[in-house]
Formats: C-alpha cells, sequence, structure tokens
C-alpha cells in the first residue's frame, strides 16, 4: 500500500469520525452539552434505512433525514430543555441515561442481532484514480466531511441564527436579555447535528451494511475522543481530532501484527491519553468566535 | 391616561433576602426616570425584574396598562423593554457589528434595513463605527458601553433600561455616553435609568425616584429632590431619613 493509498484511507474513516466529532462538538459548543446519545441519532437513522431501503434511495435518505431531526428535537424538547439550568456533569448522566434507554427500546423493538441491508452497493465499487483503487463510499466520506465542515462554517459565521448560536455559547441570559430565542436557536443545533447524524448514518450503513441497536456507542466514543483531541467546543478542532483519530486508526491497522489488531482500539485511546498529557486544552484551544460553536 | 411603565407593589427576594419591597413606580411615555440610591438599594434588581429575569415574589410590572407576568426576557424585548445591564455583558467573541446585529433579533428585517439601523447606531456613536469589525472583547470599557447601549437600541425598545452607565468609564468617554442618552430622550424614548452619580442623572432626567433598602423613600423633580437635600442623606449617610420609610 503506498502512502498516498493510506492517506485517503485516513482521510475517508476520519471523515467519518470527524462528522461525528462536529455534531457532538456544536452542541456542547452551544450549550455545554456531551451528548452520548448522539450516538443513538445515528442508531436510529439505520433503522429507519433498514425500514426504508426497498424506496428509491432519495426517498429513503429523505425518509431518514426527516425521522432523525424530529428524533433530534424530541430528545431536546422533552429531555434536555428540562434540565437546561443543571450543571455540565447532571446533562451528561441525563444523556447517558437517554442512550441507554433508546438502545433498549430498539433492543425490544428490532431485537440486539444485528440486521442487514443492502443500501447502494454501487457506492462501493472501487474506481482506478492514478494508480490507486478507492473505493466510492471512501471519496463519499471525504467529499461529505469537506463540504459540510465548510457549510457549516459558513453558516455559523454569517448567517443571523449563526451568530445567534455564537451569543448564546457565549452567554446565554445576556442573549435572551437581547431578544435572542435560545430555545430556537438550541433546536437549530440539535437539527444540524442531526444532518450531521444522518450523513454518518447513509455513509456508515452503506459501507459496512449492518447494524446492532449498540452500534452508535463505539461510533459517539470515538468522535467524543475527537472532540477532546481536537478541543472541546472548536469545530475545527473536532474535524481535525476526527481526521487524526481516523489516520491512526488506519496506520495501526497496518503496522500491528494480526495477534493484535483486535486490541487497535487501546493503543488509540492510549495514544489520546498520551497526547492530553502533553496538551489537555486539545490540539485547537477555544479562543475567538468563530471557534467556538 | 395609562403610564408607559407602571411598577405595582413589586417584592423581589433572593432567598431569605428582600431586594425589593412593595416597591411601586411609574414613567410616563418619553419620559426619563432615574432611580437613585446606594448599593443594595434594589436599583438593579428592578430592572432585573422588569427585564423578566428575576421572578417577582409579588406585585405586577405593566407596560402600557399590559401585565408582563409569564413574559419570557425574549419576549419583554419583543413587546419593546431593553437593557443595558451594569456588566454590559457585551459578546465579546462576536465583532462589533455582529453585536448590533444580535440587538435586532427580534424584529422581522431585511439585511438593508439591518444595515441601515446599524448605521443609525454608528452615527450615534461613531467610535463603534471605527472598530465594527472588531472583536467586542478587546473594545475599551466606554467602547462596551456605547457598544451596549447601541445594541439594545437595535430591538428599537420603547422602553430602555440603563443600569450605571457611567460606571468605571473616563469623565470624557462618561459625556459621550450622556449625550446620546440625551439624544435618545429628545427623541422620545422612555428610559429608565439607574445611577449612583446622581449628578449625571438630574442632568438628563425628568424625575427621580430615591431608593434605599428595596423601597421608594422619595420620588420628584431633580431640582426638588436636590434642593430637600435627599440624595446627599441616602448616599452619603449625613442625616439617616428614616422617618420617611415605609413599613
Amino acid at each position: 500500500m503506498t502512502l498516498l493509498q493510506m492517506l485517503i484511507d485516513a482521510a475517508s474513516v476520519g471523515g467519518l469520525y470527524a462528522l461525528t466529532a462536529i455534531g457532538i462538538g456544536l452542541i456542547f459548543g452551544v450549550i455545554g452539552l456531551v451528548n452520548f446519545a448522539y450516538g443513538e441519532y445515528i442508531m436510529v437513522g439505520a433503522y429507519v434505512l433498514l425500514l426504508s431501503a426497498s424506496l428509491y434511495w432519495p426517498f429513503a435518505i429523505a425518509a431518514v433525514l426527516v425521522f432523525v431531526v424530529l428524533f433530534a428535537l424530541a430528545s431536546d424538547y422533552l429531555v434536555f430543555r428540562q434540565v437546561r439550568r443543571a450543571p455540565p456533569e447532571t446533562l451528561m448522566i441525563v444523556s447517558f441515561g437517554l442512550s441507554f434507554m433508546i438502545q433498549h427500546i430498539w433492543v425490544v423493538m428490532f431485537g440486539s442481532l444485528t440486521k442487514t441491508v443492502n443500501f447502494l452497493p454501487a457506492i462501493n465499487r472501487s474506481v482506478e484514480i492514478a494508480g490507486l483503487r478507492i473505493a466510492g463510499v471512501s471519496l463519499l466520506q471525504i467529499a461529505a466531511t469537506v463540504v459540510l465542515t465548510t457549510v457549516l462554517a459558513l453558516f455559523i459565521k454569517y448567517t443571523r441564527i449563526g451568530y445567534q448560536m455564537r451569543a448564546v455559547s457565549e452567554n446565554p441570559r445576556m442573549a435572551r436579555l437581547v431578544g435572542v430565542n435560545s430555545n430556537r436557536v438550541i433546536a437549530v443545533a440539535f437539527a444540524i447535528s442531526a444532518v450531521l447524524a444522518v450523513t454518518v448514518t447513509v455513509l456508515f450503513v452503506a459501507q459496512t451494511g449492518s447494524m446492532t441497536p449498540f452500534f452508535g456507542v463505539s461510533l459517539t466514543m470515538i468522535g467524543f475522543v475527537a472532540t477532546v483531541i481536537g478541543g472541546m467546543g472548536s469545530l475545527p478542532g473536532c474535524a481535525l481530532g476526527g481526521f487524526l483519530v481516523g489516520a491512526v486508526t488506519t496506520i495501526l491497522q497496518m503496522v500491528l501484527p494480526p495477534h493484535l489488531q483486535p486490541f487497535r482500539e487501546a493503543f488509540v485511546f492510549t495514544s489520546v491519553i498520551l497526547m492530553l498529557l502533553v496538551r489537555p486544552q486539545g490540539l485547537i484551544a477555544v479562543r475567538s468566535a468563530w471557534e467556538r460553536v | 391616561m395609562t403610564p408607559h411603565l407602571q411598577i405595582e407593589d413589586v417584592s423581589v427576594t433572593y432567598g431569605a433576602v428582600r431586594a425589593l419591597n412593595r416597591l411601586s413606580i411609574h414613567a410616563a411615555k418619553g419620559e426619563t426616570v432615574a432611580l437613585i440610591g446606594p448599593n443594595g438599594a434594589g436599583k438593579s434588581s428592578l430592572l432585573l425584574a422588569i427585564a423578566g429575569v428575576v421572578p417577582l415574589r409579588s406585585g405586577a410590572v405593566r407596560l402600557e396598562g399590559r401585565d408582563l407576568a409569564g413574559q419570557e426576557p425574549e419576549q419583554r424585548v419583543g413587546l419593546g423593554i431593553s437593557l443595558v445591564p451594569e456588566t454590559r455583558d457585551v459578546f465579546k467573541k462576536l465583532s462589533t457589528h455582529e453585536n448590533l446585529l444580535i440587538g435586532a433579533s427580534r424584529r422581522r428585517l431585511t439585511r438593508a434595513q439591518m444595515q441601515a439601523d446599524a448605521d443609525r447606531i454608528y452615527a450615534l456613536f461613531p467610535r463603534l463605527a471605527e472598530r465594527h469589525n472588531h472583536m467586542a472583547g478587546f473594545l475599551s470599557g466606554g467602547e462596551q458601553q456605547m457598544l451596549a447601549i447601541g445594541r439594545a437600541l437595535m430591538a428599537e425598545p420603547g422602553l430602555l433600561m440603563l443600569d450605571e452607565p457611567s460606571l468605571g468609564l473616563a469623565p470624557v468617554v462618561t459625556d459621550a455616553v450622556y449625550a446620546a442618552i440625551a439624544t435618545l430622550r429628545d427623541q422620545g424614548t422612555t428610559i429608565l435609568l439607574v445611577e449612583q452619580n446622581a449628578a449625571r442623572a438630574f442632568s438628563v432626567c425628568d424625575r427621580a425616584y430615591l431608593m434605599q433598602a428595596g423601597q421608594v423613600i422619595e420620588e420628584g423633580s431633580a431640582a426638588s429632590l436636590s434642593a430637600r437635600g435627599s440624595v446627599e442623606s441616602v448616599l452619603f449617610g449625613r442625616s439617616a431619613p428614616a422617618k420617611e420609610l415605609r413599613p
């Protein structure tokens, strides 16, 4: 495998992690909530895709999008809004509880065994570019990450709701005192994070074709780690952290001997601990307006 | 005639501490009313109660006769109440211009209309125009005060509440801020002004309330309060006006 091939693989895996990290980082940036139920947005989307896979694919994706956005808005309205003024650790525990609850509801509804679906098999075909064989889904993952990250950054920087988000993030009480409807702003943040989750869902399911009610947990953990590495609350940091975790994972997959490969995640998390010992604030500490949120 | 703002028997408590004790004041439309008193008199608590930030234990806040009970702070901005807090609380990580635009959050304006309104604020505070692209956190204290007032004005308030606008400012900056307040008064904005610098407040207000321990102890024009010596006695403790305290 050439270095270029490895970089593309790392960017592809990292892109998925980066999108997950940005989804988590966005909510953290706006309301200080570490949303461990984020993986469940991805997971429930996968099951909607399972149920709607027989539809023409744009309709299937639209169904996932509508369901997951409503699901995320409902989680905010019914759960997180009720504890908005609680300390951050309480919010985190609540998100843990919500995550477990959703997983077990899905076990009751769909069972705990792996379900499979053959969604958009065409995008898994490899294409040959300059002597490199690259899966179409890998290119899509990289493209989706670049496009969505750019659009989100522009949205936050230049739109009215974008600077309202930054205001709520910095001083929620004052934001209300100047007339910002913080509940609406937070709902928009949840909706955007749901759109990112749907992107992860579609790309992940198209690539692996499988799901269980628990598969969102590992993605959330990796996304959370990427968020911490990048710098909590920094969107560029989240993206960078996601790509770095993807790169480390890909490199370890290559260099670890076969008997150590099952422990790949342990090596990833060890490297995270080492990195945080050196730079506990993450790679990009939140300093300025466009970085926070 | 219904007053623009009517505060009726309002009490506010923080735990066991009573910040406002059955306080009543009013302001007519276009009137500038000063609230004068020492620290702990309850002036800021009154503004926060009117803005909907702190709940009332009893009493009512009415704007043009309408009881504001149950109205959230952001809804009150929509009804025409804007507060410039003592701490200014500009959004330090947003630019000066973005801070102004945030102030118009409750209004449905096109970009061109928002820009026109922002230009109006820049005309009132030319210093902000020079700094429109700067992060608000890098502005001086005076510039932040101007920005906080400008941001509040972007909501086009009928009632503007200013909490200690001269606090910590150099005299020349205070002059600029008070010149802007005088302009707003002349334009017909109802202003509720909290100030420890009584002389400054009297220079712009139509009427003033003297507050102590969560109550109004005297009310009158600047001239009448000055003549009675009440302000000095309350602010500097030269003679306690205990006999005038309400039960």
